[in-house]
């Protein structure tokens, strides 16, 4: 048979009962706040990233564009038909409708100059005929294409085919500096 | 309840405030050149190597290569200084491979900005390529070239990030790298442009096949006068430091054009053979020069 507790240490028992459930309480408490705070901290972290438009590292995001007011500069010369290769003798020039008409009807001796398109400076220089003077060779009606330029390569546009300086096409990098 | 809601909002607001993480607070690599450094994550994976494939027409000297992995055959990143032919901001060879010139963005990377042209094509199918380039200034261009299986792929991503922490080691004076094209510039341009090529579309289509008399070179004579008119006006337009060399060429063409019209009309008034076939010559050399200054116009942003 126990002998039952004094009074006092029954009171003193709970008491420290009561003030071990409290701490444990609170610690509880102080662990959950922290949780909260860490998970809350992180999500605060992430949404700042993103507002920044990506992490860091990435490139930035472009400078804005010209806008469609500022567009329309053409990336080269709209094509035209090609002038005459050779001065016409003003009393028997012929005149050609722009439909592409007549055809040259008298020679005065040239060979025959051909008209070739002058939009581009290579076509300009191979214009140059080697007769005296001759009527104008029948030229076609104005195209909205460059007329092809002396053996491009296979691709080659109009922009890029000025010059005829012989790349090999061939990139490299040249570590040897 | 309530202790933990306010704990709750004060950590969102704590984290969203931070200071973000220097970016070296991660292990970095570098690797650069005379021309470019390029420091970049460790954990991409990206190592230095000796070579990689050429994209035809495509020339860089003091080249430095990082590659995934080390492995520069499918993907992979070049930096160094393009081998310019003085004509155009990209080389002739490379935009002859392709149908236009390529869209230039303006992009920001680590201490400068650089034109962005995405290249389709340029080294064949199966590879995009992205190409930044820098000029610092013109004719000094830095390049870095990004290579990938696809556009959207983790290699061109990574590429491209790592393009965004280059830095040039060039000295640029203020404003020489402000590549952003200025809208009022290229309103005036187009401006300028849009009556060159009327004038010269209407000017042409009459004289053809009619030339030798005295009309013909009362038309070419109004050619000459209007070219005159917008080299003025093209004078007058405030170029941005960025498109300063491409406004100078814009202006030799339009006078060069302006003087060989003035000559082709003189050789027909005075029916002179060899002073018409010269004036000729010199009409498509002027046009050629204008076209290309339209080129180099397109691939600093203006188009």
């Amino acid at each position: 048979m126990s002998t039952p507790l004094p009074f006092e240490r029954l009171v003193s028992r709970t008491r420290w009962r009561v003030e071990s459930s409290g701490t444990l309480t609170f610690v509880a408490l102080l662990v959950c706040a922290g949780l909260v705070f860490f998970v809350s901290f992180e999500v605060g972290g992430m949404v700042a990233a993103a507002g920044e438009g990506g992490q860091s590292g990435q490139l930035q995001p472009p400078h804005a564009r010209l806008g469609p007011a500022a567009a329309g500069i053409p990336h080269q010369l709209t094509a035209v038909a090609p002038l005459a290769a050779a001065l016409a003798v003003e009393a028997h020039a012929p005149r050609s409708s722009p439909e592409g008409g007549s055809a040259a009807s008298r020679s005065s001796g040239a060979s025959g100059a051909t008209a070739t398109a002058t939009s581009g400076e290579e076509a300009g220089a191979t214009a140059a005929p080697s007769g005296s003077a001759s009527l104008p060779a029948a030229t076609p009606p104005p195209v909205s294409t460059p007329a092809p330029t002396p053996a491009p390569p296979a691709s080659t546009p109009q922009h890029a085919s000025s010059g005829g300086e012989g790349h090999s096409g061939g990139g490299s990098f040249d570590s040897s500096g | 309840m309530l202790l933990l809601a306010l704990v709750a909002v004060a950590g969102f607001l704590a984290g969203h405030h931070r200071t973000p993480p220097p970016l070296n607070s991660e292990p970095t690599r570098e690797a650069s050149s005379a021309a470019v450094v390029l420091e970049y994550p460790a954990r991409s994976g990206w190592r230095s190597v000796k070579q990689a494939p050429g994209v035809p027409g495509l020339r860089i000297t003091q080249p430095v290569i990082l590659a995934p992995g080390g492995d520069s055959q499918r993907a992979g990143l070049v930096a160094g200084r393009l081998v310019a032919d003085g004509r155009y901001l990209l080389p002739q060879a490379l935009l002859a491979r392709l149908a236009a010139p390529p869209a230039a963005t303006v992009v920001h990377l680590d201490n400068m900005q650089a034109y962005r042209y995405a290249l389709p094509g340029a080294a064949g199918s199966g590879t995009a390529v992205t190409l930044f380039a820098i000029p610092n200034p013109y004719p000094s261009i830095t390049v870095l070239l990004c290579y990938a299986p696809a556009d959207g792929s983790w290699q061109m991503r990574t590429c491209e990030s790592i393009a965004g922490l280059a830095r040039t080691t060039a000295t640029l004076e203020a404003g020489e790298n402000d590549l952003v094209p200025s809208g009022t510039y290229a309103h005036q341009v187009a401006g300028v442009m849009a009556r060159v090529d009327a004038l010269r579309a209407s000017s042409r289509a009459r004289l053809r096949g009619a030339l030798g008399g005295g009309a013909d070179a009362h038309l070419i004579a109004g050619l000459a006068g209007g070219l005159s008119q917008a080299g003025a006006s093209l004078g007058a337009a405030q170029a941005p430091p960025s498109a300063e060399w491409a406004q100078t060429q814009m202006l030799q063409a339009i006078a060069a054009m302006h003087a060989s019209y003035v000559a082709l009309g003189s050789a027909v008034e005075e029916e002179s053979q060899p002073a018409y076939s010269s004036a000729l010559a010199a009409v498509g050399r002027a046009e050629g020069a204008m076209n290309r200054a339209l080129v180099n116009l397109a691939l600093i942003g203006y188009s």
